[in-house]
């Protein structure tokens, strides 16, 4: 089955689903594998986040074909290395930036994490 | 980075293939080796915390590739499917555990059916195979059935019967090869004419015998076996045309058949070119015949008809015809013979483990249902309609049995490559493929099995007031709810005492029959054979096991060395009728049934047989006038001799005018006819050597490996072109008798533990969500004071009544179910109280160990949950 045609415009590529951002996310510093974008999400999120090769790979074919990552033409052992391209950085930040403007709508309506963390004791 | 694959990675690497193919076609085009090598590196870091995590790993990634498939559909879309999976992945004790039972369900049933259908159900790969037949000769006064057939009999059939194509018969006659650098062991077939055109399978490549060769005096001919030609020539077709070398005479190869054209292992197929004094010999039966019915015609009538052959030669010939009939069988249950009741057996039992593997993901759908019976409520009182609910829970359950069927047909590919080795000696069991049509079915019924029980109880939840749901959540009591899942675990009970308690049964059959006394003593006893032709000169054949067996017993670590035709209990006898003056037998006219054996001097004092009266067999030179001593086994003195002392009475064949026979003694009876199997009288021929040229030699020795090299020398020193062949410990010999009865055991027992686990699995879940829900009813009764051991009580006793009636209704049906095991169980009673006893202890103690958490987990409720629940 084909993918929906790539958005032209920028904004048409917003939201991220959280796969695609965590997997920019990876790629910002250096080029990875597959498996090497699996260990850096899962460290990263504390082992939260476990990506299957399914949903890894179908998130990575989609932004090939948007054009925010691209394949590097490095490959050892079969492997193909992916690095960030310079409209997935743009993407990226401007991902960042609409998350934050959400958070700050939110803060500004009094609403914090309340979320215990690890070591204090609620009073 | 490489990682070295381990089996675990490898396996988990070939099921992870197979899977990729439920992945969306688009994204396997261009990322399958990326994602392949990404698996590889997972399940490498898995292995390295065991099995069980590459097992998880295995079924996290079916979820992931079935999820993947709705994310490719709608990607940045929250769709149904890909709800479906979220609310899976938020519950994976569950999502796995339900996959992994329906996909062990699915490949084993598919796996297990796939050799049933192989060995029972599909016809033999030959054209038009239902009308080959086996046929015997049968003399019914004599009650034998199914003797072998004399050559000159066979070309009478051929001409006069009305109802056969074709009927062909076929000798054991192994040869060695000195056509190469060593001499090599083939074994091999001597056929009389129209053999392969019976069979009517073309040959591979060449042809089969011409006229010409199969003629006495002919030119010599071989064809060989797929198996043969791919070893020695490397399926080469200029093989055709080359030749073997046997007993110092060239055999041109003319053809090769295919594999499929035998069940054993044979390389080579010679024309039998009887010579013109064999075809006078109405009574040299030792042909194994095979028949081509015409179309149409039944075996019965195949057989009616050659009794009337029979009749006419009987008139003819009546000395040696008469009373002469012949049995006619299907060719195919003929060779699957006692394989049958087994096969169905072990099929019965997958069945059964099926029909547990279905239950309890039922059970599990069962448990998920009502836990979420609140939630699925509140969606329906928040607007959502019932057929919506209802598509949810079934989406659920779609993926489940999709990611369960999928992860079901790759294990079973892999069982399929695996069961050969557990059923080596099944017939045909190289040809097994995994049957399509059983994969089909069994993930079907595994499907709408899951289905089922995620709809219904979908439709209960959302049926009625679900304002009442909302509100009821949490009061109800341990009684009188989840009907049906209470019914599945029983069921589930009941089952696994079924499988167990007859898995108990054969297993102690299995042991009796392994600790039955042979009669003679096995270890450190060696068996082999030397090549030797039957058209070989006998004087010289016999001068080399002359030799032999006194070179051998000339060596150190030799006590003794001997020979005879066939061993105990390798299915392998000749049966005849004998007299003895004075003596009436056991047949209406006074003839006496025995099994009869060859044997020289040493050999069975080599077994260490006990010598009862008289004296062991004459050490025998080449002399043919003497009368021939034998030795009769008790059992013969006990049905026969009448009390009498049978020593140096005379003891002459019923048919045929051979020369009377002299019994010089009385040995203990041995298990000639298997471990288990009651005693026979049995004569023992002492014969000069070379009567029975390729005979089995036994020697006992205290050094087997030193033996090996010893007996290759001294061969060798002998005459170098015979092959030494089939060295092994006579111990394995009588092992392999059990195989049939270990087989059985150990199948059904690895069955009943499976099923143990799983209606294990089945009472765990169904507490769990009981305890769950009485959590208010148990922190009121712990706010009103009671003791943690009188909630433990609680829990335990509803567990215990439901335990109790699975027993029950399991001991019932082993009960019932043991008579079909009757016939497979040796000096075990199929009402076996110990077998039972410990089929239902052992379930309990398992039962025990799945209520224990649940139960203990009702005492860790405080009293205030009372309130919180609400």
């Amino acid at each position: 089955m084909p993918l929906p045609p790539p958005p032209r415009r920028l904004d048409e590529m917003l939201p991220l689903s959280p796969h695609q951002f965590h997997i920019l996310l990876a790629l910002m510093d250096r080029d990875l594998h597959g498996y090497g974008i699996i260990l850096d999400v899962a460290a990263r999120t504390g082992g939260a986040l476990r990506l299957g090769t399914g949903t890894l790979y179908t998130a990575i074919a989609r932004l090939v074909e948007l054009g925010l990552i691209a394949d590097t033409g490095r490959a050892d052992d079969r492997r193909r290395y992916y690095r960030l391209t310079p409209a997935g950085r743009v993407v990226l930040r401007a991902e960042t930036v609409r998350l934050e403007t959400l958070v700050q709508h939110a803060h500004a309506r009094g609403l914090r994490p309340t979320v215990r963390l690890p070591g204090r004791a609620r009073s | 980075m490489t990682t070295t694959p381990t089996p675990t990675t490898r396996v988990a690497r070939a099921i992870y293939r197979a899977l990729l193919r439920v992945s969306p076609q688009a994204l396997r085009g261009s990322y399958r080796a990326d994602m392949i090598a990404t698996f590889d590196e997972l399940s490498a870091d898995a292995a390295r915390r065991g099995a069980v995590a590459v097992l998880a790993l295995l079924a996290r990634e079916v979820l992931d590739l079935t999820a993947a498939r709705a994310l490719w559909r709608d990607v940045g879309h929250l769709g149904p499917w890909r709800q479906a999976a979220r609310s899976l992945a938020r519950r994976p004790g569950f999502a796995l555990a339900a996959v992994i039972t329906l996909s062990l369900g699915v490949a084993m049933t598919t796996a297990l059916f796939s050799v049933v259908d192989l060995v029972l159900i599909r016809p033999l790969p030959y054209p038009d195979a239902g009308r080959l037949v086996a046929v015997w000769e049968a003399s019914p006064s004599t009650q034998q059935n199914t003797s072998l057939i004399a050559p000159v009999r066979l070309e009478e059939w051929n001409r006069m019967s009305q109802a056969f194509d074709g009927l062909a018969g076929t000798y054991t006659e192994n040869v060695t090869d000195t056509s190469g650098t060593e001499p090599e062991r083939l074994s091999g077939r001597r056929v009389t004419p129209r053999y392969f055109a019976v069979y009517g399978m073309p040959p591979l490549i060449g042809r089969t015998f011409t006229a010409d060769e199969e003629r006495y005096g002919g030119p010599g001919a071989v064809v060989i076996s797929e198996g043969l030609w791919t070893r020695r020539f490397g399926r080469d077709p200029r093989a055709l045309g080359r030749a073997l070398r046997f007993g110092g005479v060239d055999f041109v190869i003319v053809g090769v058949v295919p594999a499929a054209f035998s069940t054993s292992s044979i390389d080579v197929w010679l024309p039998a070119q009887f010579a013109p004094g064999i075809l006078l010999g109405r009574e040299d039966r030792f042909l194994n015949g095979v028949g081509r019915l015409k179309p149409g015609v039944t075996p019965a009538q195949g057989a009616a008809d050659l009794a009337g052959v029979e009749q006419q030669l009987a008139r003819q010939f009546p000395k040696t015809d008469a009373g002469w009939a012949a049995t006619v069988r299907d060719l195919k249950d003929v060779r699957v013979g006692d394989f049958r009741r087994a096969l169905w057996l072990v099929f019965a039992a997958v069945l059964l483990l099926w029909l547990i593997s279905v239950a309890n993901v039922a059970g599990l759908v069962l448990v998920q249902v009502h836990r979420r019976a609140r939630e699925l409520a509140i969606r329906a009182a928040l607007g959502a309609s019932r057929p919506r609910i209802v598509a949810g829970v079934l989406r659920e359950g779609s993926l489940m049995a999709l990611a369960g069927g999928a992860l079901g047909a790759a294990l079973a590919a892999w069982f399929v490559r695996l069961i050969p080795q557990f059923f080596g000696t099944l017939p045909r069991i190289t040809e097994i493929v995994l049957d399509r049509r059983a994969l089909g079915f069994s993930a079907a019924a595994s499907l709408v099995a899951a289905l089922f029980f995620s709809l219904w109880p979908a439709i209960v939840a959302t049926r009625g007031s679900l304002a009442a749901s909302v509100h009821g959540g949490g009061r109800g009591t341990a009684g009188g709810r989840h009907r049906l899942q209470r019914t599945l675990v029983v069921a589930q009970v009941a089952l696994s005492v079924l499988l167990a308690g007859s898995a108990a049964l054969l297993i102690r059959s299995y042991y009796r029959l392994s600790h039955v006394d042979p009669g003679f003593d096995p270890s450190g006893v060696v068996t082999f054979h030397v090549g030797a032709r039957w058209d070989e000169d006998r004087t010289r054949v016999g001068q080399l096991q002359e030799q032999l067996v006194a070179a051998l017993e000339a060596l150190p670590h030799v006590t003794s060395a001997g020979l005879t035709n066939f061993l105990p209990a390798t299915g392998a006898t000749l049966r005849f009728q004998v007299s003895v003056a004075g003596l009436h037998g056991t047949e209406a006219n006074g003839a006496m049934p025995v099994g009869w054996r060859t044997i020289d001097f040493d050999y069975l004092r080599t077994l260490r047989v006990p010598l009862v009266a008289g004296e062991w067999c004459p050490a025998m030179g080449p002399d043919g006038n003497a009368p021939i001593r034998v030795m009769v086994n008790q059992r013969f003195v006990q049905l026969y001799g009448q009390g009498q002392n049978l020593i140096g009475r005379e003891l002459r064949f019923a048919q045929g005018a051979n020369q009377p026979n002299t019994i010089v003694g009385v040995v203990g009876d041995v298990a000639e006819d298997g471990p288990g199997a009651p005693p026979m009288p049995y004569l023992y021929a002492c014969l000069p050597a070379g009567a029975w040229p390729d005979p089995e030699y036994v020697a006992r020795t205290s050094d087997p490996r030193a033996f090996a090299a010893d007996l290759r020398r001294i061969v060798r020193e002998l005459d170098a072109a015979r092959a030494v062949f089939g060295v092994r410990p006579l111990d394995s010999v009588v092992d392999a008798a059990l195989d049939q009865p270990r087989l059985n055991a150990e199948v059904l027992g690895l069955f009943a533990a499976s099923a143990a686990l799983l209606a294990a699995v089945g009472l765990y879940g169904l507490f769990m969500l009981l305890v769950g829900e009485s959590t208010r009813e148990i922190a009121v009764r712990f706010a009103l004071g009671a003791e943690r051991g009188q909630i433990v009580g609680l829990v335990a006793a509803g567990a215990g009544r439901l335990l109790a009636i699975g027993l029950g209704l399991g001991v019932a049906m082993t009960l019932a179910g043991g008579q079909f095991l009757r016939a497979l169980l040796f000096d075990v009673s199929p009402i076996d109280l110990p077998a039972i006893v410990t089929a239902v202890l052992g379930l309990a103690v398992v039962a025990a160990g799945a209520i224990a958490i649940p139960a203990l987990r009702a005492t860790k409720v405080a009293p205030v949950a009372a309130i919180r629940t609400e």
